[in-house]
């Protein structure tokens, strides 16, 4: 597991998921003194519900794709690849340590979301409460999956074609499954 | 402890290049455990010799054997700008060697606490072989492929590593592609290609000064 750790270890250091964090811990409450919110506070839980989500997805699609194509282009073009190559860890296996490492800071964003959905914008109804933590954790888990493959397309596309292109093909598929159904094309 | 002497065997016929031919063993080659320099002018096949031998390119023709655990250090490798030297060796070298890593580098002044796109061009040569060297499997025969693993190091830091050559070369096959800067150096054996042949040539007082005159 060495490009595991060493992948890990980069994009520690790199902390550009500090914005992430931020993104989807801190900015969901401030986004709400934007909305109607505060013209009817009924609407500020589900002010702070959307905002959450909304950002733990562009978090997922324009940190995660990006991060997961950069680090399949620079370990083909380094010579890291081939180095590891060498060594008997196979392109599959570079590929799926890279993406284990990509989705170790990836995975928390959805927990991060359904946490704050559950403690900061649950309904007043008990019933509605268990409810309501039922669809933030399949949402969750949803978005694992989803989001688990196009962050492994995006590293092997950018490892032949570039991270431009990794990153674009994942984020197009990506936001065509979120808003595609209401494109018109009439 | 299962100690195998590393080898390589090179048959009579094995062609190297890319889509042309660069060049041939002109007889069978057989390489125990020690250090092998390969020399050759630019443009020879030295890197596409050592890329073949990794495997990660495929010969033109004929065949090798390659016996050991292998590692192939490209000229051209890199680590992340932004990682430090520490973090590299904490990634990369397995926990029972840290410690030796680290010692080397305070004895070739390496500076472990800096980032890796802040080294000059030897530093990061020293911080890609303390990770291969360090990587050497001591259960096992090894061979380690080494492209330019001189180029920018000061000649001190290349004494230090020649002595560790030197010390594990029953365990450790390395085969050393450069182009050396002082006469007197000691080739023992080497790899020469030349006129599209590949040849091996030993000599215990072999120097580089007698071998560069084979190289037009």
């Amino acid at each position: 597991m060495r490009l595991y750790r060493l992948t890990t270890a980069t994009l520690l250091r790199r902390r550009s998921w500090v914005i992430c964090a931020f993104a989807v811990g801190i900015l969901p409450f401030l986004l709400q003194y934007i909305s109607s919110g505060t013209e009817n506070p009924a609407l500020l839980k589900p002010a702070i519900a959307q905002a959450t989500w909304a950002m733990a997805l562009l978090s997922s699609i324009f940190w995660g794709f990006f991060t997961a194509a950069n680090q399949g282009d620079s370990n083909a073009r380094s010579g890291l690849g081939e180095y590891f190559l060498t060594t008997g860890v196979s392109a599959g296996r570079q590929l799926f340590e890279m993406w284990l490492s990509v989705f170790t800071y990836l995975a928390p964003l959805p927990l991060i979301a359904a946490g704050i959905c559950i403690l900061c914008a649950s309904p007043a109804l008990p019933d509605e409460r268990s409810m309501w933590i039922a669809t933030n954790f399949q949402y969750a888990i949803l978005f694992l999956l989803v989001m688990a493959p196009l962050v492994a397309l995006a590293t092997a596309v950018a490892s032949r074609f570039g991270s431009i292109t990794g990153f674009l093909t994942s984020a197009t598929l990506a936001i065509y499954g979120l808003y595609g159904g209401n494109f018109s094309f009439r | 402890m299962n100690l195998q002497s590393p080898q390589l065997k090179l048959q009579a016929g094995l062609t190297i290049g890319y889509s042309q031919a660069l060049a041939s063993a002109a007889e069978d080659i057989s390489l125990g455990g020690g250090t092998h320099f390969l020399i050759a002018r630019n443009g020879r096949g030295k890197t596409t010799l050592l890329r073949t031998l990794a495997k990660t390119l495929k010969q033109i023709d004929g065949d090798f054997l390659a016996s050991g655990k292998t590692q192939y250090l490209p000229e051209d490798l890199r680590f992340d700008p932004e990682i430090t030297v520490a973090g590299i060796f904490k990634s990369m070298v397995p926990a029972a060697n840290l410690k030796t890593a680290t010692d080397l580098a305070a004895s070739i002044e390496l500076d472990v606490r800096k980032a890796y796109g802040k080294l000059s061009t030897g530093n990061r040569r020293k911080t890609h072989l303390i990770v291969a060297e360090n990587s050497v499997d001591s259960s096992s025969g090894n061979i380690l492929l080494l492209d330019e693993p001189f180029s920018g190091l000061d000649a001190y830091a290349r004494e230090v590593f020649e002595n560790i050559w030197r010390a594990s070369s029953d365990q450790v096959l390395r085969l050393v592609s450069c182009h050396p800067d002082y006469d007197s150096m000691g080739m023992p054996s080497a790899l020469v290609i030349q006129d599209g042949g590949i040849r091996h040539t030993v000599g215990s007082d072999q120097t580089w000064s007698q071998l560069k005159h084979q190289l037009n």
